[in-house]
């Protein structure tokens, strides 16, 4: 499947497609209950309410799915209200049509938030399908949809991929409104933007595009729509599915799309001049354009000191070059060049490597496996046991695969480095990043030695000045230097002194102090 | 279009396989050869079996005898401490041995944590340095900072020493010259790269001098090397390579003894500047004014002297001036005499600065017409005591001084 920049194709009406309804909405009322029963093949959590009102007995339906859509609002405001009217002749004159009838409703009877009149099915059944109740009059060909969504929802949690010892505690849900909410409540900004749009034909799920017009770029908006309008997929389980649809470069190894759990993230990023996409469903919204600096923050720089903030993201670069060049440095300094280890290290790492049956390729890559197996194993096992992995592996390989002379202690140090090394980066997506360029670099180690190291370092950078996200290069601000963005890359200067919002962003709004915003 | 990509994939295919490290050996596979020592093959039967085996073969000079330290990394406790083996091989060239060596290990020796090179005394007054540090510097395996000492009597004698504290020899021998900076009569160390520099230069130069005595080795005094013949004239004294590390301006430490009423005192040294001037009103017998100026601690005092009296510090500071000079001219006076050789560095001070009057005299500097052993060398040491000690008094019958 191809991207087709520019080109629409949600609303498809093929006849092969079953996805959409031409039917519109017909007077009978039984008609159009069993036509949506058709549809959707009577599903058991359909419930089909049929009444009939007045004197004339005009008959009435409600339709909604059990589970998605709010009982009480039902019972309270829909039928409820419509029985009631009864008791109101001021409101209703027999000789009333149907037509005329469904207005009254609409206007003065149901008192729910949001109520819209509709004639195609198509549309009813989208509404239905997310949790909405469709009421139809006798002799209407126009139905009332009215929002009674409900849907099972998760409380707010701490977000457990992101979590900071300082900083809100509050994170994403799946429920796209609590989202939005919670963006909203970081920004009371009445520049907030939020776009909303429909995602995959047949999950139909919500996404939104929000951004601060007045700081974004306004070209950066126009892409990111282009690119989220420019693909057709059936369904969209997760923010994932989007990032690898949008994403510069699905080749990379790197992510081009930040995605974060955390709303003060979020805004802050807006606030940057960025572009949030949220989606229906994942708690993980996705934050365009992110750049290889961007990777290596966390909020918490900015919430802590400043000083503590500069030496932790310090920390975080070497550890981001211990968690992808350990493991090929040892291989390259203990296979072809021990001349330059310090002596005395050399002596007892010979001394540990002395009788082990493998070279220290060998031993490398298979430690270094062993470790991703147990990783990925600590993941799936069920909270309380995924303790146990730690001590079992540690056990198994720190102990008795030393004691019975396969691994050399030394390669158990530098496996663990590694791994810790790795956890270090904030960011999840490039974390694993890292522990798939080990490999090459191992490989790299293993058949060139340090020379092999060298190139591989090389092309890794060449590969990142070359990637770009949404138009901005990977690599900024390093390369192209941008001297002022350096006061929040490696550095974090006082927040006093970032007087601008990131050059690379080239927001319209560039003062981030003393100036109250143009849009206020 | 097609060709071009296929030539640029060949190009990167070909940087890919036809540079890199090939050499992959894992590290408890390498011999680690700690210190190296060379002798002169004294051996005759050796030779005539030589001479049975390979009649044909081309013969050098001499033969050597090369001794390698190897370590046993598996034997390593802490703190250097380990056991170590010596395996000699004898050839015409080093790498003859080298050669010979790996037929009788099981490790191929790797010299990248060579520490130190022993030369016997007979090998360097045989003028056989320049050819022998050769592969010291020629090959990729060599370090420039290899340690390099003269041993009087047999050099592989001084790694088979066996320090008290089971240091590994090499490691013990690399590690006693960091204590130059307590005793005056040792020299700094002298690296691979420092003689490859007096070499090119044809510069007379020292080295320091090792002596072993079964467990033990004691690493005073220095070896002169002439730098035209690049070969060694003789051993300085450990009391003469104090002159010369005080006119080298290479003092870190150390310690001067004077008599004081009839008593001695020890003088600490703490801080030790030579500057030397050079006077070439005559220019073919330049006049040099060396400047010794000393500031140190009363270190230990035997005489009964009063330490808060003036009088009596001047008195020392007098004293210990004309130690120093006394010192320094013994050394001059070897060198210009006896060995006729500037290994002061004195040519290359006229050469810094006085290069009209050095281009006369650089080739009958310490050679040819020897200019050297006539110039004037006029020694003039300052000394100044500045901390007395922490006590006031430490004989309690003697209170009035």
């Amino acid at each position: 499947m191809h991207r087709q920049p520019g080109k629409r194709r949600k609303n498809r009406h093929s006849p092969q497609s079953a996805l959409s309804y031409e039917a519109a909405v017909s007077a009978d009322v039984i008609e159009n209950i069993n036509h949506i029963k058709q549809i959707l093949q009577s599903p058991s959590d359909l419930t089909v309410r049929v009444f009939t009102f007045g004197q004339k007995k005009l008959q009435c339906g409600t339709v909604c799915i059990d589970g998605l859509s709010d009982r009480s609002l039902i019972n309270d405001h829909i039928l409820q209200s419509i029985h009631r009217l009864q008791y109101s002749p001021e409101l209703v004159s027999t000789n009333m049509t149907a037509d005329e009838f469904i207005v009254v409703l609409e206007n003065e009877v149901l008192s729910a938030h949001h109520i819209e009149m509709t004639s195609s099915l198509d549309k009813i059944i989208g509404s239905v399908l997310s949790g909405d109740t469709v009421l139809f009059v006798e002799g209407s060909k126009h139905a009332l949809i009215v929002e009674s969504k409900n849907w099972p929802r998760r409380a707010l949690e701490e977000p457990s991929t992101e979590a900071l010892i300082r900083g809100p505690r509050d994170g994403f849900t799946e429920s796209i409104e609590t989202n939005t909410a919670l963006i909203r409540r970081h920004l009371h900004d009445p520049a907030l933007r939020m776009e909303t749009m429909k995602v995959g034909n047949r999950s139909k799920k919500n996404l939104v595009i929000t951004y601060i017009e007045g700081i974004v770029h306004p070209d950066l908006v126009k892409e990111v729509r282009r690119r989220l309008e420019s693909f057709d997929m059936d369904i969209a389980p997760e923010s994932g599915f989007i990032e690898e649809w949008i994403e510069d470069s699905f080749l990379s190894p790197f992510p081009t799309l930040l995605h974060t759990e955390r709303p003060d993230k979020t805004s802050a990023a807006l606030s940057q001049g960025k572009v949030a996409i949220l989606l229906d469903g994942s708690p993980f919204v996705l934050i365009a354009p992110a750049t290889f600096g961007n990777l290596l923050q966390s909020p918490e720089d900015y919430y802590e000191r400043w000083m503590v903030g500069t030496l932790l993201r310090i920390l975080r670069y070497a550890a981001a070059f211990c968690a992808v060049f350990l493991p090929g440095l040892y291989i390259a300094l203990v296979s072809f060049h021990p001349g330059m280890i310090p002596s005395k290290l050399a002596f007892s790492i010979a001394a540990t490597r002395e009788g082990l049956p493998f070279p220290a390729a060998i031993e490398a890559i298979v430690m270094i496996t062993v470790l991703e197996f147990l990783r990925e194993a600590g993941i799936r096992l069920p909270k309380p046991i995924g303790q146990t992995i730690g001590i079992v592996g540690g056990l198994v390989i720190g102990e008795a695969a030393v004691t019975a002379g396969i691994v050399s202690p030394v390669m158990v140090i530098v496996v663990a480095l590694t791994a810790i090394a790795s956890f270090a980066v904030p960011a999840y997506s490039i974390a694993i990043s890292f522990r798939l360029i080990v490999y090459g670099m191992m490989l790299a180690a293993s058949i060139f030695g340090l020379y092999g190291l060298v190139l591989g370092y090389i092309v890794l950078n060449i590969h990142l000045v070359n990637l770009k996200s949404f138009g901005i290069p990977y690599s900024t601000p390093f390369a192209p230097n941008l001297s002022d963005d350096w006061k929040d890359l490696i550095l974090r200067a006082p927040i006093v002194t970032m007087r601008k919002r990131p050059e690379m962003m080239q927001t319209k709004d560039e003062q981030r102090i003393n100036n109250g915003g143009s849009m206020r | 279009m097609h060709k071009r990509r296929r030539l640029v994939l060949c190009g990167m295919l070909l940087l890919f396989l036809t540079a890199g490290c090939w050499d992959r050996i894992d590290i408890e596979e390498r011999g680690f050869v700690l210190g190296t020592a060379i002798d002169l093959s004294k051996n005759e039967e050796e030779e005539e079996n030589i001479e049975a085996e390979s009649p044909g073969k081309p013969k050098g000079k001499t033969r050597f005898i090369l001794t390698n330290q190897m370590v046993i990394p598996g034997t390593i406790v802490e703190d250097n401490s380990g056991e170590t083996y010596n395996v000699s091989a004898s050839g015409d060239t080093l790498f003859e041995c080298v050669r010979e060596m790996a037929a009788r290990t099981s490790q191929s020796p790797f010299y990248e944590h060579n520490k130190i090179l022993i030369l016997s005394e007979d090998v360097a007054k045989r003028g056989h340095i320049p050819s022998l540090l050769d592969v010291f510097l020629r090959d990729k395996e060599m370090k420039r900072s290899i340690q390099v000492l003269i041993a009087v009597g047999e050099a592989r004698k001084a790694l088979e020493v066996k320090p008290q504290n089971k240091e590994m020899p090499a490691m013990y021998i690399n590690s006693v010259v960091n204590n130059a900076y307590k005793n005056l009569g040792m020299h700094p160390e002298v690296l691979v790269g420092d003689i490859h520099e007096y070499l090119l230069l044809d510069e007379s130069f020292t080295l320091p001098r090792i002596m072993s005595d079964g467990d033990e080795i004691k690493m005073t005094g220095s070896a002169v090397f002439q730098g035209d013949a690049k070969r060694m004239i003789g051993f300085l004294s450990s009391e003469e390579t104090e002159g010369l590390n005080i006119i080298k301006n290479q003092v870190e430490g150390g310690l001067f003894q004077v008599e004081i009423e009839g008593d001695l005192i020890v003088y600490e040294i703490k801080k030790l500047k030579t500057r030397i001037s050079a006077d070439v009103a005559d220019p073919l017998r330049p006049k040099f004014h060396v400047t010794v100026l000393a500031q140190g601690n009363l270190g230990e005092k035997y005489a009964m002297i009063d330490p808060f009296d003036a009088d009596v510090i001047t008195n020392i500071e007098h004293k210990l001036e004309h130690e120093i000079e006394r010192i320094v001219n013994s050394t001059t006076e070897k060198l210009q005499k006896d060995f006729e050789t500037d290994a002061m560095g004195l040519g290359t001070l006229l050469k810094r600065n006085h290069y009209k009057v050095w281009k006369r005299l650089e080739g009958d500097w310490d050679r040819g017409e020897k200019y050297f052993t006539r110039c004037e060398i006029e020694v003039t040491a300052r000394v100044q005591i500045e901390r007395r000690g922490t006590i006031i008094k430490s004989h309690g019958a003697l209170g009035d001084m």
